[in-house]
């Protein structure tokens, strides 16, 4: 039974194709003698390095005075890494601009239906609906202004990462189902995942709508 | 906690925006003369991508020198094809449908036959995977950038990040497929 990849596997690959392309790159001697660039180029550039330097500059001037407030908060500060233990069934660990989730170690079924938005908030029209070979699915709406609504689903065996900046966590418990929704508070859009009752499928789902509107469509999700 | 970090790192381990443009932009010229075969445009595709870098220096310049190298080529190779998307009036799925030839393997011929068959697996996907896709894919599962990071870098929506990171992932398998890696 074919099955999409998951974080781990394409990790490995990535790494993998990235040293190859690494590899591949001719050394600056060689390069030199291949190529002779503008003098505009060069102006520009030189133009560019200057403004780089001096924002650079400033930005070290306000850094040595926010140090000595920052040494008493030092004390306090979460070091990179938290573990969150037994969150309803998932296993949780937050970084510093994600979050990972297993909700479960062993796929219940390694077939999932394909699903649909049976309500989507005023405005908007499917721009995309994907289903992968019964282990994953992709429905995208836009709405008039092109801001985006999202749907992705897969088996539940797959981990996840959440992105978690600029935007605040709740979990809800609703119609059996414990939902991670974290809201957006410095971002356009809230981020909402959960596993399905039966245990056999992950959802994602984004977008700039209110709380009370995940809620309404996720509710609304039909087979 | 960006104040925690900084007060823990050591100044010399960052590198100044002048090392990284002495160290890469030859390299980044070079794969955007790859792609767009013309000087003025390969070097508009390079004064971009520094650009694109220095809006987010402060991220980028903690990366080893070889792993930013590697950054470079990427943010790099996205604008050359920018450029190309404009000049060729390409539809979006064109874009990410754009398969780059391997220039290694056309320079050296020789290092390509010695390689291991592995390598050769990898470089035929290399070869077959949209350069789009790999790049998203890479900013991703190589570099961890979010999807937020992703969108800023590339210049694109992070539901363009969402899809690309779908489709990449989709055909990432069945490359592997054909190559008898996985079934």
């Amino acid at each position: 039974m074919k099955e999409l990849l998951n974080d781990m596997q394409i990790k490995e690959w990535m790494e993998r194709i990235h040293q190859l392309e690494l590899a591949g790159i001719p050394s600056n001697e060689e390069l030199k003698s291949r190529y002779a660039l503008s003098d505009s180029f060069h102006l520009k550039m030189k133009k560019m390095i200057e403004k780089v330097n001096k924002r650079e500059r400033k930005s070290q001037f306000l850094k040595v005075i926010s140090m000595t407030a920052a040494a008493i908060l030092l004390v306090f500060t979460i070091l990179n890494s938290k573990t969150v233990v037994n969150a309803a069934k998932s296993i949780i660990e937050w970084f510093d601009t994600y979050v990972s989730f297993k909700f479960v170690e062993d796929a219940k079924e390694m077939r999932i239906p394909q699903y649909t938005l049976n309500y989507v908030p005023e405005g908007y029209a499917e721009v995309m609906n994907e289903y992968y070979d019964g282990t994953a699915g992709m429905i995208v709406y836009e709405h008039e202004d092109k801001s985006p609504l999202t749907l992705e689903y897969g088996i539940s065996d797959g981990g996840i990462n959440v992105d978690n900046e600029g935007v605040e966590l709740n979990i809800i418990q609703e119609n059996g189902l414990t939902i991670y929704f974290f809201e957006a508070v410095s971002q356009e859009e809230s981020i909402v995942t959960w596993l399905s009752e039966d245990e056999t499928t992950v959802f994602t789902l984004v977008g700039g709508e209110s709380k009370e509107e995940f809620l309404r469509i996720i509710k609304n999700i039909g087979k | 906690m960006l104040i925690y970090l900084s007060i823990l790192e050591n100044e010399e381990d960052k590198q100044s925006f002048q090392q990284i443009y002495e160290e890469n932009h030859l390299k980044m010229y070079h794969v955007a003369f790859h792609i767009l075969n013309h000087q003025m445009d390969a070097e508009n595709a390079v004064h971009d991508a520094f650009l694109k870098l220095a809006e987010h220096f402060e991220k980028y310049r903690k990366l080893p020198q070889k792993e930013m190298t590697a950054l470079c080529v990427h943010i790099t190779k996205n604008k050359a094809i920018d450029i190309v998307r404009r000049v060729s009036h390409l539809s979006r799925e064109e874009v990410e449908n754009l398969v780059l030839v391997d220039e290694q393997r056309e320079r050296q011929p020789q290092v390509y036959l010695e390689q291991t068959e592995e390598q050769k697996q990898i470089r035929s996907i290399l070869e077959k995977l949209p350069e789009i896709l790999k790049i998203t894919l890479e900013l991703k599962y190589y570099y961890e950038f979010n999807n937020r990071e992703i969108a800023q870098t590339l210049g694109v929506t992070t539901k363009t990040v969402e899809m690309r990171l779908y489709r990449g992932k989709i055909k990432l398998r069945e490359l592997l497929e054909n190559e008898g890696i996985i079934e």
